[in-house]
């Protein structure tokens, strides 16, 4: 079975993914095999938001090589997710 | 800030201390400008991460920082503006959580210097003790002299050994069975009697002949230092090799040769004028502490607990530094709570002292000059002390304020005396062992 915690992984916290939250934009990591439907699902469940739209990415694994193997790391998927105008998710900001 | 002081008691004052939102406000934005310069995280270049990453990730380190320099600049600034004299340090009630909207506010309780007023701080009677040099003063220290040049000599007429001997021994111990190095020892000079032998054995090597062997049985005491030998029972082999009296040279010319003087008239001069010398001091010291009583009964008032506290501590640090190396007592078996009980009196002494002399200092207008100061360190150090190099250690180990004080309280006693009448007291007593120098 999975769960809202099994798609949302983390939010993403760096400069560029918070330069969207103003407009409402959040960036998390989420499970790879998650589709945007589970992912607006996740969302609005975990924090009671109503979501416009998601966009994903993913982020290819580097190649590593350890001597004569070769490997990948995992790939990593983000998705940026867009709420209702006006909405906004408090996981970054400490209560006033 | 707003500052509201109670009095509680004549020498502590209880202090509530307001300050105001937007001064906290002010202080709890410093300290996060501060941090966001200095904090590194990934994702963000270094002094760009956002405030509110950083309340959610520093908060309660934020606050207690800020809260301890807005407590500490609000706590100096109300003491000068209340012109209290803080001694001791101040105990501060403060509550951890921080609410900018609201300001903060916090209490604290502080033991200030008592008002001290003179009532009668001169033209006593003080008991100043009568030197004398007896004749037992001068045999007690020739007997020293006497002993310093005691010499070991072969004992003869008989082999059997005895109490007060110096015996040399050969010993192995075992303890069941084993042998242990540090029971061992070869040809080792003991006094019999001295104790310092376990009774057990220093028993059983009494009556030994030279060059008898013999297995003492010993069992060490329970409370024996070594933990584990404690309570065990050894058997020590032990080996009488030699047998050694002391003998004492006689107390005439040649005694006092030895010591560099022509005759022993002489050398009784110089010990008399030793031990003169010696009460001399004794009998100054017991007038000014005389003068010290008499002026705290005249004029009591009531001592700061911190002060007592922090004196107590420093001989404390004093004992450890001048008998166990620096070392700390409970190192040594010594109690720590007892030690520090067992100073009580002479700290509030020195206290009170302090603070009694300081006020006259001030009322008589008695000031050190360079030179008063000179001739104090000359006293304390030595005649022929090098004073600037003295002067620079002090200040280097933060000492020069204590000694300038010391210096100061001299010279006020000093005076003081010289306005009292001094009647004479029960003559000094020598301390047992002071006089190891006499002579020399």
């Amino acid at each position: 079975m999975s769960t809202a915690y099994d798609v949302i992984i983390r939010p993403v916290l760096t400069e560029k993914s918070l330069r969207g939250n103003a407009a409402g934009k959040y960036v998390f990591e989420v499970a790879p095999s998650a589709n945007k439907v589970q992912i607006k699902a996740a969302v609005e469940k975990l924090f009671s938001v109503n979501v416009e739209s998601v966009s994903t990415l993913v982020l290819r694994g580097k190649v590593k090589r350890i001597g004569r193997f070769m490997g990948q790391k995992p790939n990593r998927k983000r998705a940026v997710v867009t709420l209702k105008s006006g909405q906004s998710i408090q996981i970054y900001e400490a209560k006033e | 800030m707003k500052v509201t002081v109670r009095e509680e008691g004549p020498i502590r004052r209880a202090l509530s201390i307001e300050i105001s939102p937007e001064e906290v406000r002010r202080e709890v934005n410093h300290a996060y400008a501060e941090l966001a310069k200095k904090v590194r995280m990934p994702g963000f270049r270094a002094g760009k991460v956002p405030r509110q990453v950083l309340e959610q990730r520093f908060k309660p380190q934020v606050e207690a920082d800020a809260i301890e320099t807005l407590v500490q600049q609000s706590f100096s600034r109300a003491v000068e503006e209340n012109k209290l004299a803080v001694v001791g340090d101040p105990a501060i009630e403060a509550p951890g959580a921080i609410n900018p909207a609201d300001g903060y506010r916090y209490e604290v309780t502080v033991e200030i210097k008592p008002t001290i007023t003179l009532n009668r701080i001169d033209g006593f009677e003080i008991q100043r003790p009568v030197v004398e040099v007896t004749a037992e003063d001068i045999n007690a220290a020739l007997k020293r002299v006497q002993s310093k040049h005691a010499e070991l000599i072969p004992v003869e007429g008989r082999d059997k050994c005895q109490e007060g001997d110096f015996v040399n021994i050969t010993f192995k111990g075992t303890i069941d069975g084993k042998a242990d190095d540090k029971l061992s020892g070869e040809d080792e000079q003991f006094e019999l009697g001295a104790n310092r032998l376990l009774s057990d054995l220093e028993k059983g090597i009494i009556g030994m002949t030279v060059g008898e062997t013999k297995v003492i049985p010993v069992n060490f005491p329970a409370d024996y230092k070594a933990k584990d030998l404690a309570g065990k029972l050894a058997m020590f082999e032990t080996t009488l090799t030699s047998i050694r009296k002391r003998q004492l040279p006689e107390i005439d010319d040649s005694l006092a040769r030895a010591e560099e003087y022509e005759t022993l008239d002489q050398l009784k001069e110089r010990i008399g004028a030793d031990i003169r010398k010696a009460k001399e001091q004794m009998a100054d010291q017991a007038a000014e502490q005389n003068l010290i009583r008499r002026i705290l009964d005249e004029n009591p008032f009531p001592t700061p607990d911190s002060m007592i506290e922090r004196r107590k501590d420093a001989m404390v640090d004093e004992f450890s530094r001048r008998y166990i190396d620096g070392k700390h007592p409970s190192e040594f078996g010594i109690d720590t709570a007892e030690l520090r009980n067992s100073y009580h009196a002479t700290a509030l002494f020195n206290v009170q002292t302090f603070l009694v002399l300081e006020v006259i200092a001030e009322k008589e207008q008695i000031k050190l000059d360079d030179e008063g100061f000179d001739a104090y360190l000359k006293e304390v150090f030595g005649e022929n002390a090098n004073l600037p190099k003295i002067k620079a250690f002090l200040h280097r180990s933060n000492q020069l304020t204590a000694h300038l004080n010391m210096a100061l309280q001299q010279k006020v006693v000093q005076t003081l005396l010289g306005r009292c009448k001094l009647i004479p007291g029960e003559p000094v007593k020598l301390p047992d062992n002071n006089l190891d120098e006499a002579g020399e």
